[in-house]
């Protein structure tokens, strides 16, 4: 176990490397040039010119990456070009944010469509079955801009159970920062719903039919028993791996709701880091997702080998 | 409005007294022109009455996102409304471009306007507590001028050269300009010219200083600005608001739905389109303000086609202005006439109104060798209006055989090669003078003539229009200008914006603004 977790944290150090080198080339054949993104069109030329031997860009792009990974290493993840301020408490802030809002949208979504799952596979064809299975479908299509501004007039404006806005003012209780972060977490697990639901559901009509479970139930063990200790088990494996890579997602592609419901989390910085070409806030951000998204991966691995006995083996290097 | 406010006056009249209802007054306002922002003319609130002013509570404003919020550096919207609550200008340009005294309480040219003296407010202290005096002016637009600084404004003054600012006393500064500008006053109000301690050394987001009403106590970038009011403010009594916050937003769209469920108490600026769900909300007050803001519609004479003037001419007939405003602006906005010297400036252009008549534009193009028309690109910019204006006049374009490919981009690569297309067409602010925007955009010098229009006859007019000081001779000029682009188009102009401000009727003393910039000196909630 202890070698299979060094390897994958050398092998996650490796990935952020080579993304921070793929960012700095990618992002360096972006149209537009910073100093004038920053000053705007009607700035003179020259003016831009200054700026950008100011903030250094015409260095050429090996020794900017380098001179980056330098003061990376010493812990200084460098300054925002376009808000002119140091990166690191930036992105984490805004990514402590955007993990707030996935945990609480995943708190609601994994028990939800897991038992909506387990629960149509048990009643296949039934009208719950069905209903889940269309309605997550339905969902699942429209995308969370238009769910989310169905929900905003519904909640917020008509009904005003809601508050409009994901961001809590500054000295929010808790219960008031989860009323706050409702709304937008609904508007995900509207469209991540059917994913996982079918994912479980599959899983289970799967695990129902295999040969284990028919032979669990001809040992004459109650159905109750069959379904907790040899279905489960079996059936949501693959759902765990696929909320892994969910979470990941909800990190780094929030975009959307975010700017819907004004919540400033990782992804809209991103977005602007991207548009703005602010290479080192671009890539300061990647990397924090990059790693959220290893480390989650990571996490539901070893999920997956708490039940599944056969990888345990495998992660113990026997 | 004043150009309309007969037919607006008759409406309401007849709406108050009951002989037409609310959908009746609002369709014969759109008609007039006047669009859904004249159901808000209702029940306008006014601006402060000193004695109904209520003190205290906190003002949120919904903006759009900032950028850098340096004051040399910032440009984007967001982030001049953010600066403007903790500088100020010497001089405050309103709505109708009056000139309002504020760090400057008076000006003048000794010498037809190459050389102003500017006298100083005294006791206006920034807000660690030094007073500001003429040093600190000296050395602010020192500072905008200086090659080696990272300026937006330098492009916007090339008059003014470093060591061009001196101080004459205390409160006395004096501008040595290289050419005659009969209204440099109002450039002192470039957004980047609020008045900077001679010190300032950058870093503004961190270390806010200014002479503002409010003092800037937290900025979270994409995020919010807060501030609190200015105890020590030079116009005792104001600001009548305890704090006020600006909150960031990635859209319109959000910023709408934060004002109708009570999020924000006011939008600093909306375009047409997106204030649509709120002309019908009771709680809500659209101001406006008609502006120089306009569109250009610009093309390369130096390439075919449009090196004829005959083929410009034909494009800017195929445009049916008033449809225009009509359906990209919901009608906020003024019939323009291919020149970008607006009504708002008040000067007499005085040459007829270009109208849409296909039958001429086929008939110009066939003399300039195009019978069967031509085809054409043409790239815009993916913001406010643009893509739809695109469209429409690839539509009003196509009866005169004239074929159009859409580019539509994202805005940054758009203003990547603004300048370099053929065919472009490009959302310009406004400005407070119209030399300002004729300069810029049409100046045989100019990094921004977009059409490569050289025309000395043009920059010599231009030029004394500029240094210009008397109404008569600005208004021949103007007319002259107007005639001369009328006949060249460069650029086919068919409207100029007007802006809109929504906000919560409680919100008091905030007006709309030709530049969208804000002021809240005087707002208050009631």
């Amino acid at each position: 176990m202890g070698r299979y977790l060094a390897r994958r944290l050398l092998l996650l150090v490796f990935t952020l490397f080579v993304a921070s080198a793929l960012i700095f080339a990618l992002t360096n054949a972006l149209p537009g040039n910073v100093g004038r993104i920053i000053l705007g069109p009607f700035a003179s030329q020259h003016a831009v010119a200054v700026l950008n031997h100011q903030l250094g860009l015409d260095q050429p792009l090996d020794a900017r990456y380098i001179h980056w990974l330098g003061d990376l290493l010493r812990g200084d993840w460098g300054r925002s070009l376009t808000y002119d301020t140091p990166v690191l408490p930036l992105v984490l802030g805004r990514l402590g944010r955007s993990l707030l809002l996935a945990a609480f949208a995943l708190a609601l979504l994994l028990p939800l469509a897991i038992s909506a799952g387990v629960y149509a596979a048990l009643h296949e064809g039934g009208w719950l079955d069905r209903a889940f299975s269309v309605g997550g479908l339905a969902f699942g299509a429209i995308p969370e801009f238009v769910t989310g501004v169905f929900l905003i007039l519904l909640f917020g404006l008509t009904l005003h159970w809601l508050p409009i806005q994901a961001l809590p003012p500054t000295g929010a209780t808790p219960l008031q920062w989860l009323a706050h972060l409702l709304m937008p977490a609904l508007a995900l697990v509207l469209t991540l719903f059917s994913y996982l639901f079918r994912m479980a559901r599959s899983g289970m009509l799967d695990a129902l039919d295999a040969d284990y479970t028919r032979t669990a139930t001809l040992k004459g063990l109650p159905g109750r028993t069959v379904i907790a200790r040899h279905v489960l088990r079996n059936a949501l494996l693959p759902t765990i791996t696929v909320a892994g890579a969910q979470i990941g997602w909800m990190v780094g592609g929030l975009v959307v709701v975010e700017t819907l419901f004004r919540y400033p989390g990782i992804g809209s910085l991103t977005y602007s880091a991207a548009t703005h070409k602010d290479l080192p806030l671009l890539v300061g951000c990647t990397l924090a997702i990059t790693f959220v998204f290893a480390f989650a991966n990571f996490l539901a691995d070893l999920l997956y080998a708490a039940l599944n006995p056969r990888a345990r083996q495998a992660f113990s290097g026997r | 409005m004043s150009d309309r406010q007969d037919p607006l006056d008759t409406l309401i009249a007849r709406y108050r007294a009951g002989t037409i209802d609310r959908r009746t007054f609002l369709k014969s306002a759109a008609m007039l022109g006047l669009g859904f922002a004249a159901g808000g003319a209702l029940t306008a609130a006014p601006l402060a009455e000193a004695a109904e002013v209520k003190r205290g509570g906190t003002l949120r404003v919904a903006a759009p996102a900032a950028k850098s919020i340096d004051p040399l550096k910032i440009d984007s919207a967001g982030a001049i409304a953010i600066v403007q609550q903790v500088g100020e200008y010497l001089v405050w340009a309103e709505a109708d471009l009056k000139l309002r005294p504020v760090l400057a309480t008076r000006w003048h040219s000794t010498d037809g306007g190459k050389t102003w003296v500017f006298e100083l407010r005294k006791g206006v202290r920034f807000h660690d507590g030094r007073e500001m005096t003429a040093d600190d002016v000296v050395a602010t637009f020192e500072r905008l001028v200086d090659p080696n600084t990272a300026s937006v404004a330098r492009s916007q003054m090339s008059f003014l050269k470093p060591g061009g600012t001196t101080r004459i006393d205390l409160y006395t500064v004096q501008f040595s300009l290289t050419r005659p500008i009969g209204q440099f006053p109002y450039y002192t109000q470039i957004y980047n010219a609020v008045i900077l301690p001679k010190d300032y050394a950058g870093n503004f987001a961190e270390h806010p200083v200014g002479t503002g009403p409010f003092k800037l106590v937290s900025y979270q970038p994409q995020q919010s600005a807060s501030y609190v009011r200015n105890e020590h403010y030079w116009d005792s009594g104001k600001p009548y608001l305890d704090k006020v916050q600006i909150d960031l937003y990635g859209g319109p769209q959000p910023m709408v739905l934060a004002l109708q469920g009570g999020d924000a108490d006011m939008m600093l600026a909306v375009s047409a389109n997106d204030a649509k769900p709120l002309a019908s909300d009771h709680t809500i007050h659209i101001a406006r303000a008609h502006s120089s803001a306009t569109r250009l519609l610009c093309m390369r004479v130096d390439r075919k086609p449009f090196h004829d003037a005959r083929v410009r001419e034909a494009i800017a007939l195929c445009l049916n202005r008033p449809a225009m405003v009509k359906v990209l602006l919901a009608g906020a906005g003024q019939v323009a006439d291919d020149n970008p010297i607006a009504p708002i400036f008040g000067l007499n252009t005085d040459v007829p109104q270009r109208k849409q008549d296909i039958a001429r534009a086929r008939k110009l193009l066939a003399a300039a060798g195009y019978p069967q028309g031509f085809e054409t690109d043409l790239y815009t910019g993916n913001y406010l209006e643009l893509p739809q204006y695109a469209v429409l006049a690839q539509q009003m374009l196509a009866p005169a055989g004239i074929r159009v490919k859409l580019h539509v981009e994202p805005l940054n690569v758009y203003y990547s090669h603004w300048t370099k297309v053929s065919f472009g067409l490009t959302d310009w602010t406004g400005r407070n003078t119209p030399s300002q925007i004729l300069n810029a955009a049409f100046s045989g010098s100019s990094d921004w003539n977009a059409s490569h229009w050289k025309d000395p006859a043009f920059d010599h007019l231009v030029g004394k229009l500029e240094a210009s000081t008397d109404t008569r001779q600005r208004n021949a000029l103007a007319h002259e200008i107007a005639a001369l682009m009328l006949q060249q188009t460069p650029a086919a102009i068919a409207y100029f914006i007007d802006l809109l401000r929504p906000m919560n009727r409680k919100v008091r003393g905030v007006d709309a603004n030709m530049s969208n910039y804000l002021d809240l000196t005087r707002a208050w909630l009631s």
